[in-house]
């Protein structure tokens, strides 16, 4: 029976693209038939984009110019005060002989305008493995963390964000110092949760979270999100800590890939 | 014979046509509300063509749904094979069926696919927490009434007869 045959076909693609490395190789070969079609729905999308910003007024420019002009310098100003900060920071480093792991490089990469299946959490990026983009690249966007490469096809790649169920991220408590996990709660409200912290710790609604740096995969200390609910159920010895990610998830268009140098 | 490979050229389009209604962007309250287009094309070719396009269609097209979306290999392909297997038993009844039996009868097979793939997912190791994974079901059999006669006009405009 032909459909049997088919079905034990389709069982085996899916073992080996769940357990096989070099099978890999095989999805990213077929992603090249999948890309025209990313391409054409992405195109128009993109397009009037374009159109728009192409038919934006002067007046419009100039308000914007102006504010971007006013942004720069704040963040000018800001910059100064961090150039101090960082060499201070280097000198004390050196004098506890630490290893000092500043962000290496990095680059602007554009969201495909494709939506994958809604209870995956994934974005697809506009770069690919011909812009060195690496599996288990850390990605960002102007407010924080947003996920990491799953798959680094040649033209495209795909984002896990930090939302998915199967994503976990390694955070400290800003205020405090306080390791924990923050894993993907994979509901359709994008939040985050922080898994196996006992009741005793000491969490507050409001609480920063920034990235630990520890599992190497993220580089130190950036926003991941914040505490929005505490609550320590009596049957059980770790209390449940939801977490809004600080990340525009569904929001932001452009995001940054960073390559962490290698200590 | 030119005939033949312009009834094969329509299909594909429309096939296209559903793949990239699937992966279309949506502003974000209404992403779960997103029929199964591809699903629905395709039950309605194999009710069409069974001998042209049956399970190893299906099969195919759902490999290119799982590189679209993003899940494991084999996923789709594997409820689009079973859905597709039902279908290409069952054609017979289907296409002589008021439209309402017959939208029942879709609405068994979409509510089937759903279901594989939850329990695959779920198999996988990340089952969707929300019951609007659901939903698509609802907007689907809404829509099929609609699907199906405008695919019905399409395919005569093209000048296809139904075959065995």
């Amino acid at each position: 029976m032909r459909a049997i045959l088919f079905l034990i076909l389709a069982i085996i693609f899916m073992f080996a693209d769940r357990r096989n490395i070099a099978f890999h190789r095989v999805r990213q070969a077929m992603d090249y038939v999948v890309f025209p079609i990313q391409y054409v729905v992405d195109l128009p999308i993109d397009m009037t984009n374009t159109i728009i910003d192409d038919f934006s007024t002067q007046q419009q420019l100039l308000k914007d110019n102006a504010s971007l002009h006013a942004q720069v310098l704040l963040l000018q100003a800001q910059l100064q005060k961090q150039y101090a900060i960082v060499s201070e920071n280097k000198q004390l480093k050196e004098l506890l002989s630490a290893s000092d792991k500043t962000s290496g490089q990095v680059l602007v990469a554009q969201l495909l305008a494709v939506s994958s299946d809604p209870f995956l959490h994934q974005v697809i990026l506009d770069k690919g493995t011909k812009d060195e983009v690496f599996q288990g690249q850390p990605v960002l966007d102007s407010s924080g963390v947003m996920g990491q490469v799953i798959q680094a096809d040649v033209f495209t790649s795909r984002v896990m964000l930090l939302t998915d169920p199967k994503s976990a991220i390694p955070v400290q408590i800003k205020r405090n110092g306080i390791r924990a996990i923050a894993a993907g709660s994979g509901g359709a409200d994008n939040l985050l949760k922080l898994v196996y912290v006992t009741n005793t710790t000491d969490i507050e609604v409001g609480d920063e979270l920034v990235t630990s740096g520890l599992g190497q995969c993220y580089p130190v200390g950036y926003p991941v999100g914040t505490v929005i609910t505490v609550s320590h159920p009596a049957d059980s010895q770790f209390a449940e800590i939801t977490v809004a990610p600080s990340a525009r998830l569904n929001r932001s268009r452009l995001v940054l890939l960073v390559w962490p140098l290698k200590v | 014979m030119s005939e033949h490979i312009h009834n094969k050229w329509l299909i594909i389009l429309i096939f296209l046509l559903a793949f990239a209604l699937d992966i279309l962007p949506l502003p974000g309250w209404s992403i779960w509300f997103r029929p199964l287009w591809t699903l629905m094309v395709l039950i309605y070719w194999v009710m069409a063509f069974p001998s042209l396009i049956n399970v190893g269609s299906a099969f195919l097209v759902g490999l290119v749904l799982d590189l679209l979306q993003g899940t494991l290999l084999g996923e789709h392909a594997i409820a689009m094979v079973i859905v597709a297997y039902f279908v290409a038993q069952l054609y017979r009844f289907m296409r002589v069926a008021p439209l309402p039996q017959q939208t029942f009868f879709v609405f068994i097979l979409i509510f089937v696919y759903q279901l594989l793939i939850y329990i695959l997912q779920g198999i996988v190791g990340s089952l969707p927490s929300t019951w609007a994974y659901w939903l698509p079901v609802l907007t689907s059999i809404i829509l099929w009434p609609w699907m199906f006669v405008l695919l019905r006009d399409s395919r005569r405009r093209a000048g296809l007869i139904v075959r065995g």
